[in-house]
């Protein structure tokens, strides 16, 4: 039984045990230095309520990042969407209208990222700059027209914000997430053109029918996660979103996610990153850091996790 | 030889954050006791010892370091422990979850500079039983669009606004000081209406106060249109777009955004008149000194978080003043400097400038003796009124 776990077994997983190592190191270090305070039942509370978005916006992004692309527009969609969802729900009192209309626009952009930019021969990371700018430029536009640093909701959201819901969206993203990415060509298929696209398209393969598939059901967390921070915090404005799309790389990258992809990509990524970097940031600030100090740990700990996970002889980036 | 570099890399990155974590956690050590003395005195107060949460708006500068340094000097006499986080101007979301993070590190009451997100705040709030004041702020959106959720939730205590709420008096003394020295040309920059309502009065009120004058003057003052800063620099274009102005009245905090262009635009002959203190450039190029393109700024003195301080402390404590009103907001004396000579008192005695506990205006046992719980003869009027004696006057 213990030949099992030999040296080849520890080499051919560094990659997993690192990940749920980091994550168990986070969670065994904090609860020390925060003085038990990391498992009160307010901190668990607002752990949860912190991870639902990443969480919900990694899994969808597992399926871009496993192709070894990135969407930078997310933190501006983000945005945008929240305050749609705001203004329409207000104006018409429908959330589930709010809600719709987002997740329609999410579609849409997920198409144009996934298809536009095939058609256009453009790499992904163009489009997805060109919808961050758009977005970007139709937050501020929004804020500016209705004169306000920050717009309400009034509609009725509590049962949304209730970590409830929320464990029960992660769980339910992350069992449809699971499901297509083990179970449908869609998991594999991204895999495979992340570790090598030409190959993958002579193999017969429609690449551009699965980019467009995988932005799709990244579109489809976009708007769920954009939905649930609004329902957290019951209001918008310039800065929503703000962050994400950097914030969802980290996550995955202490997840264990091989930046540009490929047959190493695993959907666990996505929940023990969003885990680690929720609890590292509560931990460090239970602990009494210093706000500073916190952003260069964050730093120290994402460069240790690129060295650790670069397979590359020669490259810097993890694969 | 790659397995001993990541093996290295992973050490050194463990030994690091380890000794940050443990560096800083030691650092910020709970304070101990129950009672206090001040200077030496004999004569003590019973106190209770409280985690206070102070959120600011920024991580750094002047104004940061010399509210750490004043809340450093009061923590053993007011007998509370201060715990710090940064706050966003701009997402909700970043303030919820720092706030949260204050709350579950023990924070009894917080202190918070930025009017964002306050309405699911303080309903985060009132579900942990944590007592929210504001500093630094008019918390204008909540005092306009959700009234009845802060100013009127019992967790809300009221807020110390950055000097004035309506800085209208600010904009007469720039306009006198504009009539005063002859300048021909004013320019005006203000931040997005939307944003900071009050600077678009400001501006108002300058350029009425200037137009007041022109009806009489031989000469005429001319004001241009404000122009509105996005939150980023001024743009690099406006000075040779206005190249006949001499003076600039930047209501945006113009240091930051101003004050560089103008450098690089080679324009530090115009007179800049603004708001905030960086305590850099603002005063090696003030009035005499340097260029001298600096004539006018207008700050706050840290010592007014006495105001959130004092209602924070009675509210933990169970006692309120007799005549402690709703939750409201009030103004503090801002330290205005128009002369060399205020500026000498600013670098000679304020807190502001020295970030030393010694030059504080209001001292801890200050504090302690304004709080009902530890002076029954205090009153919610004189810790108002303390706030007024807190500008170049009182240096």
């Amino acid at each position: 039984m213990l030949k099992k776990f030999n040296k080849e077994w520890a080499s051919s997983h560094a990659s997993d045990l690192l990940s749920y190592g980091g994550l168990v190191l986070c969670i065994i270090v904090f609860a020390i230095l925060s003085g038990g305070n990391l498992f009160s039942p307010y901190n668990l509370r607002i752990l949860i309520q912190a991870v639902c978005v990443y969480a919900v916006l990694s899994l969808g992004a597992m399926f871009v990042y496993s192709m070894g692309y990135m969407d930078i527009s997310v933190s501006a969609q983000v945005g945008v969407y929240s305050i749609l969802c705001i203004l329409i729900a207000n104006s018409t009192g429908s959330i589930l209208l709010a809600f719709l209309v987002i997740l329609a626009l999410a579609l849409v952009c997920g198409f144009i990222n996934g298809y536009v930019a095939v058609m256009l021969g453009l790499p992904s990371i163009v489009t997805s700059i060109f919808l961050m700018s758009i977005f970007g430029g139709v937050q501020a536009l929004i804020m500016e027209k209705l004169a306000l640093n920050s717009v309400s909701i009034n509609v009725d959201i509590s049962f949304f914000k209730n970590t409830g819901f929320m464990v029960a969206m992660i769980i339910v993203v992350a069992i449809i997430a699971i499901y297509l990415y083990k179970y449908t060509p869609l998991g594999e298929i991204t895999k495979s053109i992340g570790a090598n696209e030409r190959a993958t398209e002579y193999s017969g393969i429609s690449t551009t029918k699965w980019k467009v598939l995988a932005y799709a059901f990244f579109g489809v967390t976009v708007a769920l996660g954009a939905f649930l921070l609004t329902a957290r915090t019951g209001a918008a404005g310039k800065g929503t979103g703000m962050g994400y799309a950097m914030d969802i790389m980290v996550a995955l990258l202490l997840g264990g996610m091989p930046l540009s992809g490929g047959m190493k990509s695993k959907i666990s990524s996505a929940l023990i990153g969003s885990f680690t970097y929720v609890i590292l940031s509560n931990g460090l600030i239970l602990s009494g850091v210093d706000t500073k100090m916190v952003y260069i740990i964050k730093a120290i700990v994402f460069i240790a996790v690129i060295l650790i996970t670069c397979r590359k002889k020669d490259g810097v980036l993890p694969r | 030889m790659i397995n001993l570099k990541k093996a290295a890399a992973l050490g050194l990155a463990a030994a690091m954050s380890l000794s940050l974590l443990v560096g800083c956690g030691s650092g910020s050590g709970s304070t101990g006791g129950s009672a206090s003395t001040e200077g030496g005195s004999e004569s003590t107060t019973a106190t209770k010892h409280h985690k206070i949460g102070v959120g600011l708006y920024t991580d750094s500068g002047k104004s940061v370091e010399a509210i750490k340094a004043y809340l450093a000097g009061i923590s053993d006499t007011v007998d509370c422990e201060f715990v710090y986080t940064t706050l966003s101007t701009y997402d909700e979301a970043t303030n919820l979850t720092e706030v949260q993070n204050l709350i579950s590190s023990g924070c009894e009451g917080l202190i918070l500079t930025a009017d964002m997100g306050t309405t699911s705040i303080i309903e985060e709030c009132q579900a942990a039983g944590v007592y929210v004041a504001g500093f630094l702020c008019d918390y204008n959106q909540s005092m306009f669009t959700a009234h009845e959720q802060v100013f009127e939730n019992e967790y809300f205590l009221g807020t110390v606004c950055d000097g004035w709420a309506d800085a209208s008096p600010y904009a007469d003394m720039v306009a006198e000081q504009v009539i005063e020295n002859g300048y021909k040309s004013v320019g005006i920059v203000i931040f997005p209406d939307y944003a900071y309502p009050n600077q678009t009065e400001v501006a108002k009120e300058f350029t009425a106060k200037i137009e007041e004058y022109n009806e009489t003057a031989e000469e005429k003052i001319e004001v241009k249109e404000p122009t509105v800063l996005n939150f980023a620099p001024i743009d690099a274009t406006y000075f040779s777009e206005n190249s006949d102005i001499d003076c600039l009245f930047s209501v945006a905090a113009g240091a930051s955004f101003v004050y560089p262009q103008m450098v690089a635009a080679g324009r530090t002959d115009i007179a800049l008149y603004t708001t905030g203190f960086e305590a850099t450039e603002d005063v090696e190029n003030f009035g005499s000194s340097g260029n001298g393109c600096y004539k006018g700024t207008m700050c706050s003195a840290p010592e007014a978080i006495a105001y959130p301080l004092c209602l924070l402390i009675d509210k933990l404590n169970g006692t309120v003043y007799s005549d402690l009103p709703e939750a409201e907001r009030v103004d503090c004396q801002p330290i205005i400097i128009l002369s060399d000579e205020d500026m000498a008192k600013v670098k000679e005695n304020s807190l502001y400038y020295s970030a030393d506990y010694a030059d504080a205006l209001i001292t801890g046992e200050d504090i302690v003796n304004m709080c009902a719980s530890y002076n029954p003869d205090a009153t919610y009027a004189n810790l108002v009124e303390s706030l007024q004696h807190l500008g170049v006057d009182a240096l």
